[in-house]
């Protein structure tokens, strides 16, 4: 049978006249403008530090102390757009503005009921929200690790002490490397499948 | 001489190469351009060199860190700005409202033409209606919902008429015969298609606002407003030649 209207949609249609919008906007905020065009890049100089490929004295002083804890306080945007991924980036939003507003409530209903099941089954759609979950517990772990093994150097600004977390940073770079990638799996826009 | 015969000099600033290249290719098809290309190789680098940047018309620029400060080294240029998820994060007077992540689906021939056409134009020209459609908000919005309601009617349609149900095991997932009979049956009178898309159809707007004359062939939508008008119960094969022109147009 046709999934049930999720009573969050009323809500979305209150808070936000195009859920998918916000939606999008939400993950190339996260994804593009902080993950791959910030964090990462960020991260990436400080290996090249680490190596001695470049010298960066600023970098060096505030990477563990300003820029790795960035996570912590990006992991939830995350976590939220994957939660909201099926119900913001169905086709059965489209029914929430116009012109499909204008169908009366109970075509508005199995209509939109219908193209969204037709979506879930074509799409593997809980595949891939898992995948990107499952790249967040390996970014988490791996960052673990790192707070934990950095937390040991007795100064988080000397290279020869940071140098010995050189193969964790590695480690996490490829962690964050690789949510990246599942998050751009995602959608970038509205499907009719 | 017309303002089309002066080549538009035209940057088009990517740390992606292979996705710059792929936007410059398109632009170098479709029309009379001169164009520099910037990115990353691995270090950045400009092909060919640009002699004096304030010769830059216009810019076309993705929506990256290290390409927004080169950009601010360059005066006073028209920019188009892009960024991978649509252009929905990015606030400017021009943005590409299409993803573009890399060559699979960098801008075309036709859509270079267009931005070439609109650009070379005086400011003052560029008025809202001349907008390439490739940078209007709202882009493919009308034109998605017409093709979520012909794909409800052929979903139902095919659930109803086609003799093995069991081809699209999905189909099996609609609810019983019955309702949807029903259900088709709504979607079959065109005064339904008229109360949620208008009578007629705004051909004209959604022409100018949506639809991209290098895909898709835009007489399918005017042959079934046409449809529409005869005040018929719709029959499945209208619904699939626009069906079939709308997944063209957007890409299904």
């Amino acid at each position: 049978m046709v999934a049930p209207h999720p009573e969050t949609t009323a809500q979305l249609s209150e808070s936000s006249r195009v859920p998918w919008e916000a939606w999008q906007k939400g993950r190339a905020s996260f994804n593009h403008d902080w993950l791959k065009n910030h964090y990462l890049l960020a991260l990436d100089t400080f290996i090249n530090v680490l190596d001695d490929l470049v010298e960066n004295d600023a970098l060096l002083n505030e990477y563990v102390s300003s820029l790795l804890p960035e996570w912590e306080e990006r992991r939830a945007e995350i976590v939220g757009l994957i939660d909201e991924f099926a119900l913001c980036m169905s086709p059965r939003t489209l029914f929430l503005t116009r012109p499909l507003v204008n169908c009366p409530p109970m075509d508005r209903e199995y209509l939109g009921a219908l193209v969204d099941t037709l979506w879930r089954n074509r799409r593997p759609v809980e595949r891939i929200a898992d995948d990107v979950r499952s790249a967040i517990g390996v970014v988490d772990a791996a960052y673990r690790e790192l707070r934990q093994r950095v937390s040991l150097s007795s100064d988080t600004r000397s290279l020869s002490a940071l140098r010995e977390s050189r193969s964790t940073f590695g480690t996490f770079r490829y962690a964050c490397l690789r949510l990246a990638q599942a998050v751009e799996v995602l959608p970038g826009t509205l499907e009719i499948l | 001489m017309s303002a089309l015969d002066n080549p538009i000099t035209v940057a088009v600033i990517d740390r992606n190469k292979d996705r710059c290249t792929a936007i410059a290719g398109a632009l170098a098809a479709g029309g009379n351009a001169k164009i520099f290309v910037w990115y990353i190789d691995p270090e950045p680098v400009w092909q060919p060199t640009v002699p004096d940047t304030g010769s830059l018309q216009m810019v076309i620029c993705h929506y990256g860190v290290s390409e927004r400060e080169l950009l601010e080294t360059i005066p006073n240029p028209s920019v188009v700005f892009f960024g991978g998820g649509g252009g929905a994060e990015i606030s400017h007077e021009y943005v590409i409202r299409r993803e573009i992540t890399g060559t699979r689906n960098a801008i075309s021939a036709s859509e270079g033409q267009e931005l070439l056409e609109f650009f070379r134009l005086d400011p003052e020209q560029r008025t809202p209606e001349r907008v390439p459609g490739l940078l209007r908000p709202g882009f493919q919005f009308f034109l998605l919902s017409l093709a979520v309601v012909c794909q409800a009617f052929l979903t139902l349609d095919r659930r109803l008429n086609d003799r093995d149900e069991t081809a699209d095991r999905y189909i099996a997932l609609l609810p019983d015969r019955g309702f949807c009979e029903t259900q088709l049956e709504r979607l079959k009178s065109p005064a339904w298609w008229h109360s949620v898309f208008g009578a007629p159809l705004p051909l004209d707007q959604i022409k100018e606002k949506e639809w991209n004359t290098s895909r898709g062939d835009f007489e399918k939508v005017v042959e079934f407003d046409q449809c529409l008008a005869q005040a018929e119960p719709l029959k499945r094969a209208t619904v699939e030649a626009l069906y079939g022109a709308l997944t063209q147009q957007l890409r299904l």
